[in-house]
């Protein structure tokens, strides 16, 4: 038997949160106070656009996946018009392969939160986005690469580098 | 003087707070709200729509 598709309605009501909190991780809302509203317009349009395309989406798709993919999209689109030098789909063409695996403790830091905040502030928008897709929103890789638009082997790649480029930073070579 | 502890991602990139996710949700479903009796995807039948209840 297929799954079907949620009521649209359903899916506001569940992934609402989600989706402003994700839009307001990349807009970096914990450095930036002007954050909390573009996310709400973002969050706005990711609803309308899936609005619009719902009945044309399959029975049994990943609507989760796909809400972040059209949030990811809002967000990039946003970038462009402020003439954001790295948006969300023009970094790491090819990025290193990581190594087998990549424990939960390697993103858990022992630096001051100002530290770890400022670092992660300083990643590019696509590596701070698939970090708090991984660690936040605790999507799968599978899922990552949807919302990102790249192959699963690369969303483990842009986690990985987003952590070697944070622990850099940070001087931090902890392995915990 | 700033101590060190353990900062999580999580902590890291931060959470919004529940004022901005209220209003957020608020705005959300004023539009909703205008825009669902134009296209009720769950009243209509069709062969990829959700199908009604």
């Amino acid at each position: 038997m297929t799954a079907s598709l949620p009521r649209f309605e359903t899916l506001l009501e569940e992934r609402h949160d989600e989706i402003y909190a994700y839009l307001w991780r990349l807009l970096d809302g914990a450095s930036r106070a002007d954050a909390a509203v573009e996310a709400q317009d973002l969050t706005q349009e990711t609803f309308m656009r899936a609005y619009r395309a719902y009945a044309r989406l399959t029975a049994g798709s990943n609507t989760r996946a796909w809400l972040y993919k059209i949030a990811t999209n809002c967000a990039t689109s946003l970038f462009r018009r402020k003439g954001q030098a790295k948006p969300l789909d023009d970094e790491i063409d090819d990025p290193p392969a990581p190594p087998d695996g990549l424990p939960e403790s390697q993103a858990i830091f022992n630096q001051s939160l100002d530290a770890v905040r400022n670092a992660a502030s300083a990643l590019p928008p696509r590596q701070r986005a698939a970090l708090a897709l991984r660690y936040v929103q605790e999507l799968g890789y599978d899922e990552i690469a949807a919302a990102l638009g790249c192959s699963e082997d690369s969303a483990r790649a842009h986690v990985y580098q987003a952590l070697k480029r944070l622990r850099m930073t940070l001087g931090d070579n902890d392995e915990n | 003087m700033k101590t060190n502890r353990v900062i999580t991602l999580q902590d890291a990139l931060g959470s919004p707070s529940n004022a901005a996710l209220h209003e957020s949700r608020r705005v959300v479903d004023g539009w909703f709200e205008q825009a669902a009796p134009l296209i009720r995807w769950d009243r209509v039948e069709t062969p990829i729509g959700p199908g009604g209840d």
